[in-house]
């Protein structure tokens, strides 16, 4: 493999990697509240498609579109929608399983990691010192469930959103956040007495 | 009239004088002009149609409605509008439906433009409007004022503000101004290369699109109207430059036939519309871009352009998030770039834009924005020092939006439809392999310690950088096929730009996450 960076003061090898860190996943019971959510998605949604295929039927059965579609053409039909209902069955009540225990996050001295994702992972890496802002959420859901959520804030919009934490993690990580922002605002405030912006 | 006294008594709210009516008329036409461009453009066809049909009543009433609703709003905004002076600051209240006030304090407003049209002009009226601290647009308007109120306002905000900006040495700076010249003045040739470059040719073709279609309709009615004869004007205005054509052809060449004359008139007409189209946006380079200078003031950059109304951006150097270095295909073949310099995501505001930029004009620019933090990178994307992006990319893209929709959609079809037409389908896959292989082309990468270029594009190419300093946050992704074979997109975040790396080795997507959290929390840089 070629090499990164030419950096004779700092060789690589000792940076802190991301990769090393030790992953904390969110909450256990977020799974459940994820697959009640589904299900209510569901209970809304199914009617509604099951209408709409009765509606063809209808329709089908006062014209003679029967005609029109052969046995070829119901298959394929049948099949593209069949399909898709499963891969909608999957998403909703399949994946959580899947999903919740790859949500992690790791809090570190600089920065705050989260990652997530089954077929496609993703870890997004915030520093406090770039960080704005932070707030912690409880909807309707989640203080059923006894959980909230945490979003972090730069200068770039949203940077991080952690779903399924404890509502007591949650704050603990706000204040965490608020409280390194501050420092970090104070030292920024320190370091311009000390040397004025100049060009 | 109101708007020709001089004097305004303060803390009292004032309508404009009647002669702003015009402004406002323009300022409508003008919004809803940009508001019904993308809708009324690509349907020139159907209004071609529609001239075709000659259905004379239905576009007198279409057209009597559409400027009748003009000058309702515009005399609705007129009867809405008020100003009020104060000592300090200057409140502006318009808005038809959504009323919006808007105060700026002296100290807040860096220029004081004037924009005088024709009857302005007669009438020794002007409009002012603001520009406040650091965005190069223009937030309020004051339309039809006489110059000397314009004049009286103007000094007193420009002692504001001196006083604001520095109490002590306000006389200094005005009598001399530290500024040094970034960019001389722009000559006629550059602004004509800018013109050139400028404005949209997907306009054009529509037009010529439209044209064909009303050429084609108005061929067939005049071949008919020739057994009968007496139709409309515009027929009648299209056969006369017809036969003016044909005529000035027949003199050149005695035996023209007919048919060839008329298709030689079509493409005159063309040509004549793209001269007249270039002839536009000649125009309105020059008017934007008249004087263009760039300087620099310790540590702001001010931009200074404009033939009629002047346009001062000044930019911040340290508040400067991203450039980006973009071509169109005229200015690729006149070997220029604009250079645009972002401080903040919005679109428009907060940007300073360099019309016309080489690439190492873009180099010395970048040098200077980012304190010499580029230095060692290239401006010039035609470069072979740019890291090519893995074909990997070109292929997945290529499976998952061409190739698999392309044979589902074909299975499906020949199933459903049991025709040769359905292999048409095939064109799609074809469609979606030369755009994905010219983007994949296009993209690249280069990078030093201290900041980093990415380089992409379909037929032309834009370069976006960045230093490392100016970070928000990062991420590391990986989709199926990157895992499989231990890639990742490695995706940079800054107030302004997504900077994304797709397919790049996963180990060194790692390493350079880490070397860029690394950057950001080990540095005492700010990042603004």
């Amino acid at each position: 493999m070629k090499t990164l960076f030419e950096n004779p003061t700092i060789p690589l090898d000792t940076l802190p990697s991301v990769a090393e860190i030790s992953w904390t996943p969110v909450e256990y019971r977020y799974r459940n509240m994820v697959l009640l959510r589904n299900l209510f998605v569901s209970l809304i949604l199914i009617p509604i498609g099951v209408g709409i295929f009765f509606l063809f039927q209808v329709v089908d059965q006062l014209g003679e579109a029967g005609e029109v579609y052969e046995t070829t053409g119901r298959f394929v039909v049948g099949g593209g929608s069949t399909l898709f209902v499963v891969l909608l069955l999957f998403q909703w009540f399949v994946m959580p399983f899947l999903d919740v225990p790859r949500m992690k996050y790791a809090v570190r001295l600089q920065d705050i990691n989260y990652r997530r994702g089954v077929f496609s992972t993703k870890t997004i890496s915030a520093p406090y010192k770039r960080m704005q802002h932070a707030e912690t959420n409880r909807r309707l859901l989640e203080r059923m469930f006894d959980l909230a959520s945490l979003s972090i804030f730069t200068a770039a919009g949203q940077a991080v959103q952690i779903r399924g934490l404890s509502p007591e993690t949650a704050e603990t990580l706000r204040d965490h956040v608020l409280t390194k922002i501050s420092e970090y605002q104070q030292l920024d405030v320190e370091n311009n007495v000390d040397v004025p912006t100049t060009v | 009239m109101i708007g020709l006294t001089t004097v305004f008594e303060q803390d009292i709210w004032y309508k404009a004088s009647p002669v702003a009516l015009l402004f406002f008329v323009g300022k409508t036409i003008q919004k809803g002009f940009e508001q019904f461009k993308s809708l009324v453009l690509p349907n020139s066809f159907v209004l071609a149609w529609f001239l075709a049909q000659r259905n004379w009543l239905l576009i007198g009433v279409l057209v009597g409605v559409w400027v009748a609703l003009i000058f309702l709003v515009a005399l609705i905004r007129y009867l809405r509008f008020r100003f009020k002076l104060a000592p300090n600051s200057i409140s502006v209240r318009e808005g038809i439906l959504k009323e919006r006030q808007l105060d700026l304090e002296f100290e807040r407003i860096r220029a004081v433009n004037y924009k005088r049209g024709i009857v302005d002009r007669v009438l020794g009226l002007t409009g002012i409007s603001f520009d406040t601290a650091g965005s190069g647009e223009a937030e309020a308007t004051i339309p039809a004022v006489s110059m000397k109120f314009a004049e009286s306002l103007r000094a007193s905000i420009e002692e504001k503000r001196t006083q604001v900006l520095d109490p002590e040495s306000s006389q200094d700076r005005t009598i001399d101004e530290k500024e040094d010249l970034v960019i001389p003045t722009f000559k006629w040739h550059e602004i004509l290369r800018i013109g050139l470059s400028s404005g949209s040719f997907v306009f054009v073709l529509t037009i010529v699109g439209g044209g064909t279609a009303f050429l084609g309709q108005s061929v067939g009615a005049i071949s008919e109207s020739d057994s009968e004869s007496g139709t409309s004007v515009l027929v009648d205005g299209l056969r006369w430059i017809t036969n003016f054509g044909h005529e000035l052809h027949a003199s050149v060449f005695p035996d023209i036939p007919m048919t060839l004359s008329i298709v030689l008139v079509f493409l005159e007409l063309v040509l004549l519309l793209i001269v007249v189209t270039m002839i536009f946006n000649f125009a309105s380079a020059v008017f934007q871009w008249y004087n263009f200078t760039l300087f620099r003031d310790k540590d702001t950059l001010k931009s200074v352009a404009g033939l009629t109304t002047v346009r001062e951006t000044r930019l911040t150097l340290p508040k400067i998030q991203s450039v980006s270095i973009s071509e169109n295909l005229r200015s690729c073949w006149l070997s220029f770039f604009k250079l645009t310099a972002r401080q903040s995501h919005s679109q428009q505001e907060h940007t300073l834009v360099v019309p016309l930029a080489t690439s190492d004009r873009s180099a010395e620019l970048c040098h200077l924005m980012f304190k010499d933090a580029t230095k060692g990178l290239r401006f010039d994307p035609r470069a072979p020092d740019f890291t090519p992006i893995s074909p990997a990319y070109f292929w997945v893209g290529f499976a998952n939006v061409g190739l698999i929709p392309g044979l589902l959609a074909l299975v499906a079809g020949v199933l459903l439809f049991k025709s040769v037409w359905v292999l048409l389908l095939l064109a799609w896959p074809a469609a979606v392999a030369v755009v994905q292989l010219l983007t994949w082309r296009k993209a690249g990468y280069m990078y030093n310690e201290k900041s980093i270029v990415t380089r992409k594009g379909l037929l032309t190419y834009t370069l976006v950088t960045m230093p490392f300093s100016k970070v928000q946050s990062v991420s590391v992704e990986q989709n199926i096929v990157q895992q499989w074979t231990r890639r990742a997109t490695l995706e940079i975040k800054n107030s302004t730009h997504t900077f994304g790396i797709p397919y790049l080795d996963f180990d060194l997507a790692c390493e350079f996450r880490d070397y860029l959290l690394f950057k950001v929390e080990a540095s005492s840089e700010e990042w603004q």
